[in-house]
């Protein structure tokens, strides 16, 4: 497991990150996300020990990471870097072998992530002649081709089709499935959702929020709910703000956005719905997670 | 600054880092092979040192060869003189050939289509006469005018009643010999010369090869590659991998040329090779000289190329490393005798690889000046080694801007 631990750093005056904390432990895929200029990309560089910290620490597996430990962590920097007037499947090999893979095995893993990123055909070709989404396959293959115990990736999925998402979200999962820790960021907070098991909110140097999805959006969601009753109901929902433990969000004809300020309160919103007429819908509302980031980032 | 940290302290690598130079070093130098450009400036500085080796015999033109017109009067006035017919002293292989014709008419008429390259005919005053188009030859003028003295001088001679026998004899005195007081076995200026061509080859591949070091560097920079590359290799290992890989292409390079050099001296001027006993030595203590010296100036080449973000400002960061290999150099070839400055030259650790292999061909090198003068080299090497790694690892992740000296050496915040 990967422990960062109370991590501030400041550039200048500007604190870049105030006591960051998070984890991620083997096999599970953490999402990472905030604005811009939150202190991802800084929190990421100060794991792969490309800058250094100010305070705090970082440990993988109950120790301070070196160089010849860190080799075997994966890296996608977030300015994207390669030779580009060098080979593909040279270029991967060379970076597998630096990070202490012999050369047969650097060849194997070059030929199979090639072949699974669709670029086998090209292997020989230099990379500035691929278009800008191949080259960041490539980037992705640098990341992967030491058969890495951990991943950090920053902004893995920028630049890509929704097809190559798809691959590259597929063999994120093998990683992890095979035992791998995953920490990637990214602004498709839809992806985030779909994808990672755990997610840390970074916002201006903090982390505001972290854990599962659902467990965010549940405690985010806390007791607001949707009402939607049928648009012929006489009188229709005028009679809601004067329930008890009720505060009414807003109302939009038949649909109303309400918080319980007291927790049975809801039963007793429901019977009188009923009461009245027809109920097409009476549900927790859960936020996407744009909303609770929207929410948290403010 | 209360760096509790995991990174930029580097912790004690593994064995496993320590060999990665290797990988590095072998990367530079199969990139380079296989650059266009590297192939093209090896092989036009080769085809440069064989012009030069084989070009100027060519352009004279070999042994003297020249062909006179004569008239049957003027026919015995060139035969070489002496009973062995050797030539008279310094006119040794200058040839020349008499084409007899039947008369003086004949004989300018050959002059002027240039058929000959002078004739010889009798002259006004009973003296022979040379005659030449617009001019004659200097070698040729000064054959003719002897040849044509001792003839006259021997029918004279003859004419006073002196015994045939007895002129030969006289004609085959040897001429006085000369005996130097301070003999050198050495041509001073074929050794200067030889010295300025070593000096030369230095410059150049010193010059092309540090910048091809400062441009692998600041390549990958600007490319950022240098991200990942740092997350697994100690930067130590990067620069002494790049230094290596460009040192051995350098030297290869350096060795061909100096290799063929001396092959095509020793075909195309077997008495100058003779002539010059020490050259291999010299060429040796080059090349040794070669090796320190690129030590000492490549890790320089690769801090100028750390502290340039972009190719575009190598330029800049260049200059202060270009100044130390250009003065040295020019001081090489200006100072061209020997003296105190130049010996003060052949110790100063950036000129010595250019003037003490010059001291060691002259012969006026002891043996074991230029052991004293490598080791100075090795000491400055050991300093600007320092300063360069400093400057080389504080610059390397700090993109976007060209940074000065004080910038690069202070530690990065």
């Amino acid at each position: 497991m990967l422990i960062v631990d109370g991590v501030s750093r400041r550039f200048g005056d500007r604190v870049a990150l105030d006591a960051v904390s998070l984890s991620v432990p083997e096999g599970r895929m953490v999402g990472f996300v905030g604005a811009n200029g939150a202190g991802k990309t800084t929190t990421m560089r100060i794991v792969l020990g490309v800058l250094a910290q100010d305070s705090g620490t970082v440990t993988w597996r109950g120790r301070v990471p070196d160089l010849a430990v860190r080799r075997r962590f994966g890296y996608m920097p977030e300015e994207r870097g390669l030779y580009p007037k060098a080979q593909l499947a040279e270029q991967l090999v060379y970076l597998a072998r630096l990070h202490g893979l012999d050369r047969a095995a650097a060849q194997r893993r070059t030929a199979d992530l090639l072949e699974r990123l669709g670029l086998a055909a090209r292997a020989k070709e230099h990379l500035e002649s691929l278009s800008l989404g191949n080259q960041q396959r490539v980037q992705i293959a640098a990341a992967l081709v030491h058969d890495p115990e951990l991943l950090v990736l920053d902004e893995p999925f920028s630049g890509l089709d929704p097809l190559a998402v798809d691959a590259m979200a597929q063999l994120l999962r093998e990683r992890a499935a095979a035992g791998v820790g995953v920490l990637f960021s990214s602004h498709q907070l839809d992806l985030v959702d779909r994808l990672c098991d755990e997610l840390v909110v970074l916002h201006a140097g903090r982390v505001v929020a972290a854990g599962e999805p659902q467990e965010l959006r549940r405690a985010g969601a806390g007791s607001r709910y949707r009402l939607e009753i049928g648009p012929e109901v006489p009188g229709g929902l005028a009679w809601l703000p004067a329930v008890p433990g009720v505060r009414v969000l807003h109302v939009d004809g038949p649909v109303a956005v309400l918080e319980l300020t007291e927790p049975r309160a809801g039963q007793e919103v429901l019977a009188r719905a009923l009461r009245n007429g027809e109920v097409r819908a009476f549900s927790p509302v859960v936020p996407t997670l744009s909303e609770l980031f929207s929410e948290v980032a403010r | 600054m209360t760096a509790t940290t995991t990174a930029a302290t580097p912790a004690a690598p593994g064995a496993d880092l320590r060999g990665l130079w290797r990988l590095v070093a072998r990367r530079e130098v199969s990139v380079r092979l296989r650059d266009k450009g590297f192939v093209v400036s090896t092989v036009l500085l080769l085809l440069i040192v064989l012009a030069s080796m084989f070009l100027p015999p060519l352009l004279a033109g070999g042994p003297d060869r020249y062909e006179v017109a004569v008239t049957a009067r003027t026919a015995p006035l060139l035969a070489a003189p002496g009973a062995d017919g050797g030539a008279a002293a310094g006119t040794e292989g200058t040839v020349v050939v008499a084409r007899e014709v039947a008369d003086a008419a004949a004989a300018e008429a050959l002059v002027r289509d240039g058929a000959v390259d002078a004739a010889l005919l009798p002259g006004a005053s009973a003296r022979a006469e040379i005659v030449g188009g617009t001019s004659v030859p200097q070698g040729l003028l000064e054959v003719l005018t002897e040849r044509v003295a001792a003839q006259q001088l021997v029918s004279g001679l003859v004419e006073a009643g002196v015994p045939p026998q007895r002129v030969g004899e006289l004609l085959a005195t040897p001429p006085p010999a000369t005996r130097l007081l301070d003999p050198d076995a050495v041509d001073p200026v074929t050794a200067m010369l030889l010295g300025i061509a070593f000096a030369v080859l230095f410059f150049q591949v010193v010059l092309i090869f540090g910048f091809s070091i400062a441009q692998s560097v600041v390549q990958e920079k600007q490319t950022r590659v240098i991200e990942l590359l740092v997350t697994a290799v100690p930067v130590r290992q990067l620069l002494v991998g790049k230094i290596v890989g460009n040192g051995l292409l350098a030297f290869g390079q350096m060795a061909l040329l100096v290799g063929v050099g001396l092959a095509g001296f020793a075909l195309s001027d077997r008495e100058a090779l003779a002539s010059l006993p020490s050259l291999p030595l010299a060429a040796g203590w080059f090349l040794v000289f070669f090796v320190f010296g690129f030590a000492m100036l490549s890790c320089l080449w690769a801090a100028a190329g750390a502290m340039a973000s972009r190719l575009e400002d190598l330029q800049s960061t260049a200059t202060p490393v270009q100044f130390l290999v250009m003065i040295p150099f020019f001081a090489a070839v200006f100072v061209r005798d020997p003296g105190p400055v130049l010996t003060a030259l052949s110790y100063v650790p950036l000129s010595s690889p250019l003037v003490m292999p010059r001291r060691v061909l002259a012969g006026d090198a002891a043996v074991w000046e230029p052991f004293a003068a490598l080791a100075l080299i090795v000491v400055t090497a050991l300093v600007l080694v320092v300063v360069a790694r400093r400057l080389y690892e504080n610059s390397l992740l700090q993109t976007g801007r060209t940074l000065g000296f004080r910038a690069a050496w202070r530690r990065p915040v």
